[in-house]
């Protein structure tokens, strides 16, 4: 790769310059062509979505195995471990409109859960585990987890939930520092094995991501199911009425405090079961790699994809982690260039597309700030009557 | 456990002055926090980045004159409260122009707000450090750093004084302002009930950019005393400052100008009597725990809500 | 009301102040001379010697190879190299350059052989796992410089050693890293046991401190380091009034109000020269005069530049060699070429960077072009003459593959700058 003949400003000027045009272009091209895609598939949706679900195993299965060496299959395994995040991170700031920023605290417990219970770390239990005994293990701990979290501040105004979440990111954080004799502190475990097969052989070597991220992928799968399904049922109903206004809700007999606190649980679980994997794969974990930065990136990773969109979900996570590495071939100086152009892809986006890439169609009415007449809904594929939409006053609270 | 005995007895003294001085940083960072809470409703993430601009306009203007040894006339950081301030102030300024107006407009969600603001601060910080690089920088010297005097055997140093000196001024000009001038009244109008200060013919916009106005400049006076005391400068040195100021003024009350005096003062007490007890390593944990705490069990504060109230 | 509660919080404010300061007072700090540096003046002078002759690669003079296609074999390198801490990394970095490029172009090798120096920022041990994957998937990488830091090579350990691939470290030196069975790691350079014993030791006998203060960063590195530098303090009858860990950062307040507390008159940190610098500072400004003391994490011009004035007196262990100051003539021969290259001197572990960049060119002079047979070759490494060492391997699984020939060296900043004082035998019989 040749060098530019520019300094280094110039360059960083050029990446987001290229950013800026490729974003134009892909706004220009949603509006003709994503728009209608929308309706055809609202409007088609009983076998619009297993189709494309098939589309969605088939590529990930065979395609991106068959066609990726093992630097990209390993990229792939990350991206699956943070679009399992991503899906729980939706669930609870998407679906249920809790705003969580402390959501890398349950992602630390599952991975730690996994480091203890394998034996790599000062604490020896009698019995030697594999990944996928762990697995149950971990969700119920970080169900747990999410509960005891959940019960306290989940009546909390919205801003001040977002806070006391991060504080408790950080108290996790900082726990893991200094509780030497579980996790050892900032040295970590390390060592911790891969799963293990009931027949000869191991798959799951050092050298060969394949299988990893085919289990990830299959974990991903599951998950995308079972949150359609709760999201398409009374509970996603709930979820909803919950988020657009939770005092009518509440008015309404919904036992709101309940199901936020489910969406909160089912979230944490998510966020546990990646972090054994994730602990299963690179073998070391440490208080480092779970940062608040972490917890800010699932949620640029939700928001971005879009807000209480499954697939916004996946996609949002794929972007964030693929980019840098489709810039890594670029001096180091532009790297450091990839957080200024995430703030201000966050920026951007909360002015100009709320509704994420992939947005879920309720919630782009919400987050518009538009409101629609209780009684007078669209029809799907409908633009809104004009004359109901109203822009309310600034500083009104919005949803 | 702790040695109650001595880190609450003989070895007290030592904590105080620290504890007060770091707190009075804190406070006028809180400040900023909570009148942006009181007038908008909305935490501002970036507020921290505002702060670290205030350190590093300190800076850029203190090297100006730096002599070869990095030390500048004292007269010079008196002088330099003013650069600071209007580039703090500033900054502060286009934040709230790019990040937060086009979302008040469109009365977007509180959940939109948040984001903005984390995009915003993300920005900011990762643009200095494409500018500045990653290392620590110096801070020019321009106090001497020893201590002035002894009280026993505490030291209290210049730079501890003029920190307590600046902070007392700072508030009590800023008490006054809200309270005595009509812009003051203004701000705490719109703070109260933004449509009826609207429909009483209050500019909102107006009040809205001489809060980030004011906050940034008290920032940026933080800014300053923090390079005085600390002597570096590093793009991401706003953050932890940040959320403990955060923390300060959610423990005094957010929106309530005194409550975030007293927070920021007791955070700093607590914190450095704390690491006293439990040991240095438990120092940040102390103010997240009380950031949990307060809220969970007196959101409102010690001195409870409001610039919108009435004192 | 308004003026109550600003009248009510002064009052307050100083009332505690005042009541604080008439606690006791307790005892004086000891006069100057203990624990003091001036010490080791007597003792100290500048210069060192290395060990043995090196094996440095002779002609910049030949002719550049024959343009043949000779088959490709990479070394990987990981380290921090564009973070706060990279100047104790690029040196190495830039030596292991400069050693490949004039062993290809000497063209007596059977391969090219070029440098993949991956990056990992701020060294953090959770970047590190996809580094060395990647290093890992490329086939052409038959063997690792590094990591650099200790944390980082804790995380990698396995990874390598499932993979087989070996790696040799130029400056990694926490203890437990050689005591995990890793037979696919190597330590070029004295690990922390010696290093921290030396720091001990020093401020025991030769500086004769009577209460210290331990610190650390809570690093991997800086954590191993301070718990064996405690363990000989306490073992020499030293008292340990302080030992304690704080993450870095830039508010060392409470910190230094510790000291003050306790006035040791040695301080002892373990951590980089990111920080260091800043402690000395705040500590100096608030009139704590204990000798500060340091481990090879800090030992860099840096340390110079941010502590300004305050950084005279310092003290630095170190494991590595200066070449700088040597009087031997293959380290010459390498400064000089490193200072053609480069226009600077080599700074830290630019010397055993070299050197382990050396090993890997003798392997492949003898042939050894895979990652087995290179791995052999690195184990079964006898009298490797290096500017640092000769290399002998210890073979015992307890401490697996440290260098046997070890040795700690004083380092100490007079005027501004860092000067070799000599080796700790010179101080401690």
């Amino acid at each position: 790769m040749t060098p530019l003949a520019l300094g280094p400003w110039p360059r960083v000027g050029l990446v987001f310059g290229g950013f800026a045009v490729a974003i134009w272009l892909l706004a220009m091209l949603e509006r003709r062509i994503g728009e209608p895609v929308r309706r055809f598939y609202d409007s088609n949706e009983r076998w619009a979505f297993p189709s494309s679900f098939m589309l969605f195993i088939v590529g990930g299965a065979a395609v991106v195995p068959a066609f990726s060496d093992k630097v990209q299959i390993e990229l792939a395994f990350i991206v699956g471990v943070f679009a399992l995040l991503s899906l729980g991170l939706n669930v609870v700031v998407g679906f249920a409109g809790l705003l969580d920023l402390g959501y890398v605290a349950f992602f630390a417990i599952g991975a730690y859960t996994m480091g203890v219970l394998s034996n790599a770390g000062p604490i020896q239990i009698p019995w030697d585990l594999s990944m996928w005994q762990v697995l149950p293990a971990a969700v119920a701990i970080t169900l747990l987890a999410g509960f005891l979290l959940g019960a306290p501040t989940l009546r909390l105004r919205g801003d001040y939930l977002a806070i006391v979440t991060l504080g408790f990111g950080e108290i996790v954080r900082i726990v893991a520092q200094n509780l030497e004799p579980v996790t050892r502190g900032s040295k970590g475990i390390i060592g911790i094995p891969p799963p293990k097969v009931p027949f000869e052989g191991t798959p799951f070597a050092v050298d060969n991501p394949t299988p990893f991220y085919l289990t990830t992928f299959a974990f991903l799968l599951i998950m995308i199911l079972v949150i359609r399904r709760l999201n398409h049922s009374r509970v996603g109903r709930y979820w909803a009425a919950i988020r657009e206004d939770e005092v009518a809700a509440e008015a309404m007999g919904v036992p709101t405090l309940k199901y936020k606190l489910w969406a909160f649980a089912i979230g944490a679980s998510t966020s546990g079961f990646a972090g054994v994997i994730y602990a299963s794969r690179v073998g070391f974990i440490s208080p480092e790699s779970f940062q608040l930065i972490t917890s800010i990136t699932i949620l640029a990773m939700v928001v971005l994809g879009g807000l209480g969109s499954i697939a916004g979900a996946l996609v949002g996570a794929a972007i964030i982690q693929m980019v840098p590495e489709v810039l890594r071939s670029l001096p180091a100086q532009v790297q450091d260039a990839r957080y200024l152009i995430f703030g201000a892809i966050l920026v951007a986006m909360m002015i100009f597309r709320p509704q994420g890439v992939i947005p879920s169609r309720r919630r782009a009415a919400e987050l518009k700030g538009e409101v629609m007449e209780a009684g007078v809904t669209a029809m799907p594929g409908e633009a809104p009557p004009a004359d109901v939409i109203r822009e309310p006053i600034s500083g009104e609270e919005g949803t | 456990m702790p040695d109650w005995g001595t880190c609450l007895g003989s070895e007290l003294q030592f904590r105080v002055v620290g504890g007060l001085s770091t707190g009075s940083i804190y406070a006028l960072i809180a400040l900023g926090y909570t009148l942006v809470y009181g007038v908008l409703q909305l935490i501002n993430f970036a507020h921290s980045e505002v702060f670290m601009s205030g350190i590093l306009a300190g800076m850029l203007f203190l090297n100006v004159f730096a002599g070869g040894d990095q030390t500048v006339a004292p007269f010079l950081f008196v002088v330099a409260f003013l650069p600071t301030m209007a580039a703090a102030a500033g900054v502060a300024v286009a934040l709230e122009r790019v990040a937060y107006r086009p979302l008040r407009r469109r009365g977007a969600s509180r959940l939109a707000y948040l984001i903005s603001a984390i995009g915003a601060s993300f920005f900011m910080s990762n643009l200095v450090l494409l500018w500045r690089g990653r290392e620590f920088e110096n801070f020019p010297r321009s106090i001497d750093p020893a201590p002035l005097f002894n009280i026993g055997r505490v030291p209290i140093q210049t730079a501890d004084i003029v920190v307590l000196i600046v902070m007392v001024i700072m508030m009590v000009g800023l008490d006054r302002f809200v309270q005595r001038t009509r812009t003051g009244k203004g701000i705490r109008a719109v703070a109260q009930d933004v449509e009826t200060a609207g429909l009483m013919g209050v500019d909102i916009n107006r009040m809205v950019t001489i809060t980030f106005v004011i906050g940034g400049m008290l920032a940026g006076a933080a800014g300053l005393l923090y390079g005085l005391k600390f002597g570096v400068m590093r793009f991401d040195i706003g953050f932890l400052p940040g959320i403990k100021a955060f923390t300060a003024a959610v423990l005094g009350g957010i929106g309530n100008i005194r409550g975030a005096m007293l927070g920021g003062m007791t955070l700093g007490l607590m914190e450095s009597i704390g690491a006293g007890c439990f040991g240095n390593a438990w120092k940040d944990v102390i103010a997240f725990v009380l950031l949990v705490g307060v809220l969970m069990f007196r959101p409102t504060g010690i001195l409870g809500e409001g610039v919108g109230q009435k004192a | 009301m308004r003026k109550r509660s600003v009248f009510a919080v002064s009052m307050v404010a100083a009332l505690a102040l005042v009541l604080s300061a008439c606690g006791d007072d307790g005892p004086t700090t000891p006069a100057a001379a203990a624990c003091s540096p001036v010490q080791l003046q007597a003792l100290g002078s500048v210069g060192g010697k290395v060990r043995a002759a090196g094996n440095i690669q002779s002609a910049v003079t030949k002719q550049a190879p024959l343009a043949q296609a000779k088959p490709e074999v990479k070394i990987g390198f990981i380290g921090d190299l564009t973070g706060s801490n990279s100047s104790l990394v690029v040196h190495a970095r830039d030596a292991a350059n400069l050693a490949f490029k004039l062993a290809n172009e000497a063209g007596d090798l059977p391969v090219t052989v070029s440098l993949v120096a991956l990056d990992n920022k701020e060294a953090a041990p959770t970047t590190a796992p996809a580094l060395a994957q990647r290093l890992i998937n490329d086939d052409k990488v038959v063997g690792v410089i590094g990591p650099a830091f200790s944390g980082e090579t804790s995380a990698v350990g396995p990874l390598f050693k499932q993979a087989r691939l070996v790696h040799v470290t130029q400056s990694a030196t926490r203890v437990d890293l050689t005591q995990q069975k890793w037979d696919t790691f190597f330590r070029a350079v004295g690990g922390d046991t010696d290093q921290a014993a030396a720091a001990g030791q020093l401020m025991a006998k030769a500086l004769k401190c009577k209460k210290v203060a331990v610190i650390d960063d809570k690093s991997a590195y800086g954590q191993g380091l301070a718990e064996i530098v405690e363990k000989e303090l306490t073992a020499a009858n030293v008292e340990v009034v302080v030992n304690e860990s704080i993450e870095p950062t830039t508010d060392y307040t409470t910190l230094v109000d510790s000291l003050l507390a306790k006035s040791p008159d040695g301080v002892f940190y373990g951590g980089y020269v990111a920080q260091a610098p800043l402690i000395l500072k705040q500590m100096r400004a608030k009139g704590v005069k204990a000798t500060f003391i340091s481990g090879d994490g800090s030992k860099d011009d840096k340390f110079v530049t941010d502590a300004g004035a305050d950084a005279n007196g310092t003290l630095f262990t170190c494991p590595c060699l200066d070449p700088n100051v040597s009087s031997e003539a293959d380290a010459k021969d390498f400064v000089a070429k490193f200072q053609a290259e480069y226009k600077r001197a080599p700074g830290i572990y630019g010397a055993e960077g070299w050197d382990v960049a050396q090993m890997y060119i003798a392997a492949f002079k003898a042939g050894k072009t895979t990652r087995p047979d290179v791995l052999q070759f690195i184990t079964d490494l006898k009298d490797f003459k290096g500017l640092t060492k000769t290399f002998n391997w210890t073979t015992d699984e307890a401490m697996l593959h440290e260098a046997t020939d070890k040795g700690v060296n004083i380092y100490g900043i007079r005027q501004g700058k860092i000067l070799l004082l000599g080796p700790i035998q010179k101080f401690v019989s």
